[in-house]
């Protein structure tokens, strides 16, 4: 049988259900919501197909690449090579990546029964297969640095903790992953996230990692990016029969996808370009690469499929011009919690932001002038003298840190639910919530668990025994505060 | 004790501060600006805004009827 009629009658074999009714077969609870019937899906189609042989032997391919380029770059040379800055760039996607690919291997499987359509189902079953390879390549290679640096433990560990960072991460995966609806998934997951985020995230970042030499790093993404490449395609045709059927669900679920893994994304990508990669090897900002290949390439997907900008689209320009800088400002002085450490920057990298970022970057210029101050005031490693001490506060829907707007006015608002008040670290953030309030009223922010007593509201105690952080293993300076262009004198 | 959150102007977080009901905006502000000052400049004067509107320094917690998770802000005075 030739290879056109093979994928014709594999991958999309379907049949009308004899004994159950179509709607006991794809409850909308789990399948989707509105139901449509499965004439209403017919034509389907993603664009790449293949068969579980081709399948097979193209992963098998790229594992023994993937395993040869370990061998060429030990693990102790890699380490020693590469930019501490950098290092904490790489702890900090190990860790947030890994586990939450295993559960995008949860979400997938279940696409894999409850997608409308036989080829869909198909390609969801490659695309679990796919994740439980993203999950397993950088446990693999980071666990072979643990011996280096205790912090690449984390890259396992994170999910398994009550960080912070952890509980955010958790929140927006979760909720993708497997609290969503075959559909929901295929809209949020595979055309938001992964078309519109990761899979340009992973090619920018492959580029940045060839840059700074870390060829590891860039290899493991490459092979990782050729999976995603692939089973992303799952959302074009599902959002294309969304639309057609229920356009006010499709754009719901755009508007909230795109808010929700924005700001993880910004998070990650955001202060790993424009604050972890030595200067001299950066070539562009975040706010760069998000205008080129997020927004012009997402806005005219919306457009091809006739959906609108999500409605906060003001609110996201003002975002990508703030938002990594507030995080990175505050994390910089909470950073004994969290397992990577940071970079101070110095008049060089501030004069790369401020070109990079002319509007909004002066308006954070005191802050770093402060935290520059207190190192002068302080001796090299005193980190505690050049940190926070009062509990943060964060977002009821995502989470993070309430750090978003500008250090001019914060985003916060909130929310009446019943007797209860909810805040919310953005607006999209409360629209988010009040869409289904029951869904997210269930777990405690950071604040509520310290007033509920579950979690210290000593900060120490909150690192050691809430977050799991040792001393050897929590976030410091990259310098310990000792910078060339710090001059402290005589005090 | 009531749990306020508050921003404080030039700072990129919001921080919890505990507040009695009988505590004063003057303390409040000290509390505030002590507890984000690895970030910001502690040195006065400020303004504490609660519910839109500039608060009276001797006003206590209670006199201002704020609520648990009631948003603060520390805005600086004019003239520094």
């Amino acid at each position: 049988m030739g290879h056109e009629r093979w994928h014709a009658l594999a991958r999309d074999l379907d049949w009308e259900p004899s004994y159950v009714s179509e709607r006991a077969l794809f409850p909308e609870e789990i399948a989707g919501s509105p139901f449509r019937p499965r004439a209403d899906w017919e034509g389907w189609e993603e664009p790449y197909k293949t068969t579980f042989a081709e399948y097979v032997d193209m992963q098998s391919a790229k594992e023994r690449s993937l395993l040869a380029v370990r061998e060429a770059f030990g693990s102790a040379r890699y380490f020693r090579s590469l930019d501490r800055s950098w290092l904490s760039a790489v702890k900090l996607h190990g860790a947030t990546l890994a586990l939450a690919e295993f559960t995008a291997v949860v979400g997938n499987l279940r696409a894999a029964r409850f997608g409308r359509t036989s080829s869909w189902r198909t390609a969801a079953c490659f695309g679990a297969l796919d994740e439980i390879r993203h999950t397993q390549i950088p446990l693999s290679f980071m666990s072979e640095l643990v011996r280096h640096d205790a912090q690449f433990d984390w890259t396992h560990r994170l999910y398994h903790t009550n960080n912070w960072v952890s509980v955010a991460a958790r929140s927006v995966f979760d909720d993708l992953l497997l609290a969503s609806t075959a559909t929901e998934l295929a809209v949020g997951a595979n055309f938001v996230f992964e078309t519109g985020f990761t899979n340009l995230q992973f090619v920018g970042l492959t580029a940045l990692a060839d840059r700074v030499g870390d060829h590891l790093l860039r290899s493991m993404l490459a092979s990782i990016q050729t999976d995603e490449a692939r089973h992303a395609q799952i959302g074009r045709p599902t959002l294309e029969k969304l639309v057609a059927h229920a356009p006010d669900v499709a754009q719901q679920l755009v508007d909230k996808w795109f808010w929700r893994t924005w700001l993880l994304f910004s998070v990650v990508t955001g202060i790993t370009m424009d604050y972890l990669t030595p200067i001299e090897r950066r070539t562009r900002s975040f706010k760069e690469l998000v205008e080129e290949w997020v927004v012009e390439q997402f806005i005219a997907a919306l457009d091809e499929l006739g959906l609108k900008r999500p409605w906060y689209w003001h609110v996201f320009e003002r975002s990508l011009e703030t938002y990594h800088h507030m995080i990175y400002a505050s994390a910089y002085s909470y950073r004994t919690t969290v397992w990577f450490d940071f970079a101070l920057p110095g008049p060089e990298e501030r004069a790369w932001l401020r070109s990079h970022y002319p509007t909004s970057w002066p308006s954070f210029e005191p802050v770093w002038d402060r935290i520059t101050e207190l190192w002068r005031a302080t001796d090299p490693g005193v980190e505690l003298a050049v940190h926070g001490a009062a509990i943060p506060t964060f977002c009821s829907l995502c989470h993070l840190v309430l750090a978003h707007g500008s250090p001019e006015r914060n985003d916060a608002c909130h929310l009446m639910h019943g007797a209860e008040r909810f805040v919310f670290c953005s607006e999209p953030c409360r629209w988010i919530f009040e869409q289904e309030p029951e869904r997210y009223t269930k777990t405690l922010d950071i604040v509520k668990r310290v007033l509920a007593g579950v979690a210290p509201g000593n900060l120490m105690e909150f690192v050691r025994h809430y977050s799991e952080l040792r001393h050897e293993v929590w976030g410091k300076d990259v310098h310990a505060g000792e910078y060339p262009w710090l001059e402290r004198g005589a005090r | 004790m009531v749990p306020l959150y508050g921003f404080v102007e030039g700072d990129t977080i919001g921080l919890l501060v505990m507040a009695r009901a009988d505590m004063t905006v003057f303390e409040i502000v000290a509390k505030l600006s002590d507890a984000a000052s690895a970030r910001v400049d502690p040195r006065g004067p400020w303004h504490l805004v609660a519910k839109n509107r500039v608060a009276d320094e001797d006003a206590t917690v209670g006199d201002l009827e704020l609520d648990a998770f009631e948003r603060v802000d520390l805005r600086r005075a004019e003239g520094r």
